[in-house]
């Protein structure tokens, strides 16, 4: 019986290969074939997310950046720079979305990490305490 | 040696510190991937250590877990609320801390659960401390060896198998061989006796109507300001009966670090291994003997090499740990028994044939032993219960001997006839421990033979009659014996003197 490859191990080849030159078209077929024959198909947002995390540890971020209101260029360079200041990374790609019930502030989320500096959560922590 | 810069680490702190400060609010986070019997798998969290508390945000609130399983791919955590509050694509949150209790003598005359919450009503419990719920038993040098007794007010332990404060002393016997009345009974005496040792007793996965009745009793006899109950059900989610022992222990750790000194009663830890073999077949972790899993032992070692006497530069506390197991059919070499017995100082074996014959405690003298407790014993008791596990031990062999015939030489019989009435003298009823005075003044009376004339049936009422006109004729004696110490020729008088009498009143036709 083949031994079931990690998730981890899956998400290294690729983004080895991916950092490398090889095409992604190419990759992702070869990666499609793979989660069918081993019926891991369900499995495929994670093996995103790891393959995210694993390009960000060979210095390519991706990161997303949701708002209450649409952000100007110098708050977006000072989440950049708070970025590579943190992760190291060279090459930084921002998502941003706007979503008004975040009320104000915002929220950054990159590769296991959350910085949620906004309105709804506080006040969903201060929920959280005043239970107690 | 290289010198030192006191600037350059001067920059160094700074800016280490500046670091750290830079990361407040950044939080590590991953995804509830799958839940279901009381364990989630989580995404992410790749700095995750073991322990560690978890976060999960749902849409009813904040439920709280731990990592268990440290996998390549995810985290395998229990959760210590309602899975079901809890679904697939949740956000969990690293809380950076591992489990800890709130402890302290605000804690005294409560009932919680295992995470300091009160179960009996009460008003919330603020602690100014808190204690890890999994901690390191104190090294070699922090200890000290077993050398103050802790009476149990129950005479045929405080004679032959004797605890002392620190000790491990494991009560085991099948269901309904009186295995929690004897936990009870001990506590009892703490109060009765104002030894100060405070009671932690674990309830795991006990019915609740168990626990209220024990509560109640408690209160009856004035014990429950000493102690705290600790209690899980059988409702309650495995994880909670995991940890109840190891929060209930980080509780009396409290008081022994401080000098003092605590009682803890595992109650049982049968049903905390069964427990934790639950748990570890959800993660998914391979069975071994009986379905537990490797690590079955250190689960309940771990737990007991908490139970110390702690030296004098460490402030000599001491927590003695009473752990109770269930055998099936008297079954003492089951996996978890034999475990059991081989971590803990001695064991009081409970034998259903014997509380069937009335002999209640149905404790059996051949197969309980306490290993560092006769250091702690006191010396008054020590000198009058000498040879008496011995001798009943010969006794029960030479009466199932003397069944098959009736010429036995006049040696024998005595033997047998003062083994009939230390039978008698032992039984004890619950709720009734005696002082140490009583002990021995009860003990020296029937192994000198002053009531070798007394009918066996009536040995119960002459021993009443007995301690009741000692504390009312000689009741200076009597407190200065309940010291502890050796006999004085007054006493042994004083103690003759009345035996001869009551003897007179109950002997045989």
């Amino acid at each position: 019986m083949a031994v079931r490859l990690s998730r981890r191990n899956l998400a290294s080849y690729y983004a080895e290969a991916l950092v490398n030159g090889t095409s992604s078209k190419n990759l992702a077929r070869e990666l499609a074939a793979y989660l069918i024959e081993a019926k891991r198909t369900k499995e495929l947002p994670l093996i995103i997310d790891d393959i995210e995390h694993q390009l960000a540890c060979r210095g390519s971020l991706s990161a997303r950046l949701t708002s209450a209101h649409a952000l100007n260029e110098a708050s977006r360079r000072s989440v950049i720079d708070l970025l590579r200041h943190k992760t190291g990374a060279s090459d930084i790609n921002i998502k941003e979305s706007i979503d008004e019930n975040l009320l104000g502030g915002l929220k950054i989320e990159f590769i296991g990490n959350e910085l949620d500096m906004t309105i709804s959560r506080q006040l969903s922590k201060l929920k959280t305490n005043y239970k107690k | 040696m290289t010198a030192i810069s006191v600037e350059e680490l001067s920059k160094d702190l700074r800016d280490a510190i500046a670091g750290l400060e830079s990361t407040e609010g950044l939080e590590k986070v991953g995804v509830v991937v799958r839940v279901g019997d009381g364990v989630a798998w989580i995404q992410g969290l790749y700095e995750a250590s073991y322990n560690e508390m978890l976060q999960i945000e749902t849409a009813s609130g904040v439920v709280e877990a731990f990592a268990l399983n440290l996998m390549e791919d995810e985290i395998g955590a229990v959760l210590l609320g309602a899975d079901q509050r809890v679904s697939a694509g949740d956000k969990v949150r690293l809380k950076g801390t591992i489990l800890s209790v709130p402890v302290g003598p605000e804690l005294l005359g409560r009932v919680v659960d295992p995470l300091g919450r009160p179960l009996d009503g009460g008003l919330p419990i603020k602690t100014k401390t808190f204690g890890q719920v999994e901690r390191n038993a104190i090294g070699v040098m922090g200890r000290k060896s077993v050398h103050e007794p802790l009476m149990t007010g129950i005479m045929a332990i405080d004679t032959m198998f004797p605890i002392g404060r620190g000790q491990r002393e494991l009560i085991i016997g099948d269901r309904q061989t009186g295995k929690t009345a004897i936990a009870i009974d001990t506590m009892i005496n703490q109060a009765k006796q104002k030894t100060g040792v405070v009671n932690i007793y674990v309830a795991i996965g006990q019915k609740s109507s168990k626990v209220a009745r024990l509560v109640e009793r408690l209160k009856k006899e004035g014990v429950m300001e000493q102690t705290i109950v600790v209690a899980t059900s059988p409702y309650d989610p495995a994880s909670l009966l995991y940890i109840a022992p190891y929060a209930a222990t980080a509780m009396g750790e409290y008081f022994r670090d401080n000098s003092g000194h605590a009682l803890m009663i595992y109650d049982d830890l049968t049903k905390h291994a069964v427990a934790y073999r639950q748990m570890s077949l959800l993660l998914r972790r391979p069975p071994g003997r009986e379905a537990y899993p490797g690590d079955v032992f250190y689960l309940h070692s771990r737990l007991l090499e908490r139970s110390a006497k702690l030296s004098d530069a460490l402030g000599g506390g001491s927590l003695t740990a009473l752990p109770i197991i269930e055998t099936q059919a008297g079954d003492i070499s089951a996996y978890i028994p034999t475990n059991v017995i081989s971590i803990t100082d001695g064991q009081i074996f409970l034998e259903t044939d014997l509380f069937y014959q009335g002999i209640r405690p149905a404790i059996s003298a051949g197969l309980s032993v306490s290993r560092v407790g006769g250091d702690a014993q006191t010396k008054g008791i020590k000198s009058v219960s000498g040879n008496l596990k011995l001798g009943l031990a010969q006794f029960r062999e030479l009466a199932s001997f003397a069944q098959f015939g009736s010429d036995l030489d006049d040696a024998t019989k005595a033997q047998i006839n003062r083994g009939r009435r230390l039978t008698e003298l032992l039984k004890q009823p619950q709720y009734q421990p005696y002082s140490i005075w009583q002990q021995i003044a009860s003990v020296y009376t029937v192994t000198n033979g002053l009531f070798d004339d007394v009918k066996p049936e009536k040995v119960k009422q002459a021993q009443a009659s007995l301690l009741e006109k000692l504390w009312t004729e000689h009741k200076a004696d009597m407190k200065s014996l309940d010291k502890g110490d050796k006999l004085t020729d007054d006493q042994i008088k004083a103690i003759k003197k009345v035996a001869a009498q009551i003897a007179k009143g109950f002997e045989e036709a």
